[in-house]
């Protein structure tokens, strides 16, 4: 059992309601993080090692905060409204609710996968924030939507045809946009207004300062650092972060469609946001 | 059940769904805990606003998931419902999502315990006498076993409910092995995986889990044999509604096995499939036909049984 306090609400916020679930430590507050989901299928393998992480963090004096999306999880809205500028406007309202609520200023911002995009970007208006901990970044949304149809393609390859699509369907060609405004990825609807907005993100033309504490872990089957990985350390030390590059051997956790345990993942965000 | 009574039972369906959908109600979410063994479960309620709720509904996540189930089919399944009257419980199980307890101390037997205890909350705390079951992967199999240790409801849904894994055959396991087999034959044509293959990024141990029966839904081994073995629901359901993808590997004998059982249980089984779906009903058409389909059957079963 966790030895934190636990609450689980939802907050209105100009008219959405987020879903909001706070880990109150037992002691004296130290730091405060927010935790920044990926969305889409990936979201429900990296929920609960977030909730483990949130834990842990909590018995060592860190307050975290996690949140659903607009459109996603229990909060309000709908995924066809989703876009980039969406994700941010959330997480900056819920790392102002953790402001208010554990009295912390600077908040640190912890994000996985695409959440790990989103966080950065929230890092950068946030005004004043502790540090960012990206965990297997995105680090552009045009190779994530890529990816996406790649796997939309071989989930079709073996099933023959995807739900009710025709030889038409809404996949479109490699690198071509879809066709019908609306791309099916594993179900969820990736809307014209997400998907333009995703092609236009890439943490490596970025530009604005970020004077801050950023760690990137790489989720890797050997203790080595990619190349890919390693620019992203080079861009975010040119806007003047302090950055460690690092590889954490674990599984690829972010697909399994199976229960995820993780725990050295987990003690390594813990560890960063209660500032160890 | 005859294809007669089956077309007639659809058709009732698809006329009380047209009727509903002219006075579907705003529906609330609420956030909702109980205890179940002494463990914090949480999850979320949604609420017909304005009138008498026709019924509760205890949705069942599967295996490896959270409340709001794969593409948030759950979600849209408690949104749809509640419209039409329902109060819907969503909830984490014990070990998963929100809800206390270790990943890894759960299993199967805990799901049930869960379920059970969702279904006591639901009717002590909620005041809601008629209960239905709505179970993906798993959460069928959670279905089940609560229906077995005793819970009488007045309708289940299995979405892909696999049959538990101490009974699964020989012929299943090499029917799902041969789908992983494909799988990964269809990567072979991506560069990604000749990227992952030269630079040492393949996980050959992962595979060779996934292809030899292991990994994805283990389930642990404490999982109880009489479920595998029942012949009969110390429970049960007045109705059931199976609902099974064409490319899911499981759905033959799964489909095979539920309906023996529950119609030995005296109960009415309707079977739907969904042409061309997977396991998951991994494609947005597929998840709305999955969630229409149920909210069809559940209102025409609750005009059935309504004074």
């Amino acid at each position: 059992m966790p030895s934190c306090a636990e609450v689980h609400s939802f907050v209105a916020v100009e008219g959405r309601r987020l879903y909001v679930a706070e880990h109150r430590p037992e002691g004296a507050i130290r730091s405060a993080a927010l935790f920044c989901l990926p969305i889409h299928e990936e979201e429900k393998s990296v929920y609960r090692p977030m909730v483990d992480a949130a834990r842990l963090a909590a018995e060592r004096g860190c307050m975290s905060l996690r949140f659903h999306y607009t459109g996603t999880g229990d909060s309000s809205g709908s995924p066809l409204d989703m876009t980039v500028d969406t994700l941010v406007r959330d997480t900056l309202d819920a790392a102002q609710i953790l402001r208010q609520r554990s009295g912390v200023e600077p908040v640190t911002l912890v994000g996985v996968r695409l959440g790990a995009a989103i966080a950065l970007l929230a890092a950068e208006r946030i005004g004043a924030c502790a540090g960012v901990l990206l965990v297997e970044p995105v680090p552009s949304g045009r190779l994530y939507l890529s990816r996406a149809r790649t796997r939309k393609r071989v989930r079709r390859m073996v099933t023959a045809a995807e739900g009710g699509e025709g030889v038409a369907d809404s996949l479109g060609a490699p690198d071509q946009p879809p066709a019908g405004g609306v791309f099916d990825f594993d179900g969820h609807p990736i809307a014209p207004g997400l998907e333009n907005s995703l092609a236009a993100l890439d943490l490596a033309q970025r530009t604005a300062q970020l004077p801050v504490r950023v760690e990137v872990i790489e989720i890797a089957p050997r203790d080595r650092i990619s190349g890919s990985v390693e620019r992203l350390g080079s861009v975010l030390e040119a806007r003047g972060a302090r950055v460690r590059v690092r590889a954490l051997v674990a599984e690829p956790f972010w697909n399994n469609l199976g229960v995820v345990h993780i725990p050295e993942v987990c003690q390594a965000i813990a560890g960063f946001v209660a500032g160890d | 059940m005859s294809t007669l009574v089956q077309a007639r039972r659809h058709r009732s369906g698809i006329l009380v769904l047209l009727r509903a959908a002219a006075g579907r109600v705003r529906a609330m979410q609420e956030t909702l805990e109980f205890v179940s063994n002494g463990l914090t479960v949480r999850g979320i309620v949604h609420r017909p606003e304005g009138r008498t709720p026709r019924a509760g509904v205890l949705l069942l996540h599967g295996w490896g998931g959270t409340r709001s189930g794969p593409h948030r089919i759950l979600h849209s399944a408690g949104e749809r419902l509640a419209g039409e009257g329902f109060v819907c419980l969503r909830f984490d199980f014990r070990g998963r999502g929100d809800s206390e307890g270790e990943v890894l101390d759960h299993d199967l037997n805990t799901m049930i315990e869960d379920a059970k205890c969702a279904a006591e909350y639901a009717h002590v705390a909620l005041g809601l006498d008629t209960l239905y079951l709505v179970g993906i992967c798993s959460g069928g199999e959670v279905a089940v076993g609560a229906m077995h240790d005793g819970l009488k409801v007045a309708g289940a849904a299995l979405w892909s409910a696999p049959v538990f894994s101490a009974d699964a055959t020989l012929s299943r396991r090499a029917r799902k092995s041969a789908s992983y087999l494909r799988d990964y034959a269809a990567k072979l044509f991506r560069l990604e995986t000749w990227r992952k293959l030269i630079s040492g990024r393949i996980r050959f141990g992962v595979i060779g889990r996934v292809l030899l029966g292991g990994s994805v839904h283990q389930k642990g081994e404490g999982e109880r044999k009489e479920l595998s073995a029942s012949e009969r629901l110390r429970g049960g359901a007045d109705s059931v509604l199976l609902i099974y993808g064409t490319a899911d590997p499981i759905a033959e004998e799964a489909i095979d096995r539920y309906t023996a059982l529950f119609e030995r249980s005296g109960a009415r089984v309707s079977l739907h499939r969904i042409v061309g779906a997977n396991h998951g009903f991994y494609s947005w058409a597929w998840h709305q036909e999955v969630v229409e389909r149920t909210a069809a059957w559940m209102l025409a079963e609750a005009a059935l049984t309504a004074p």
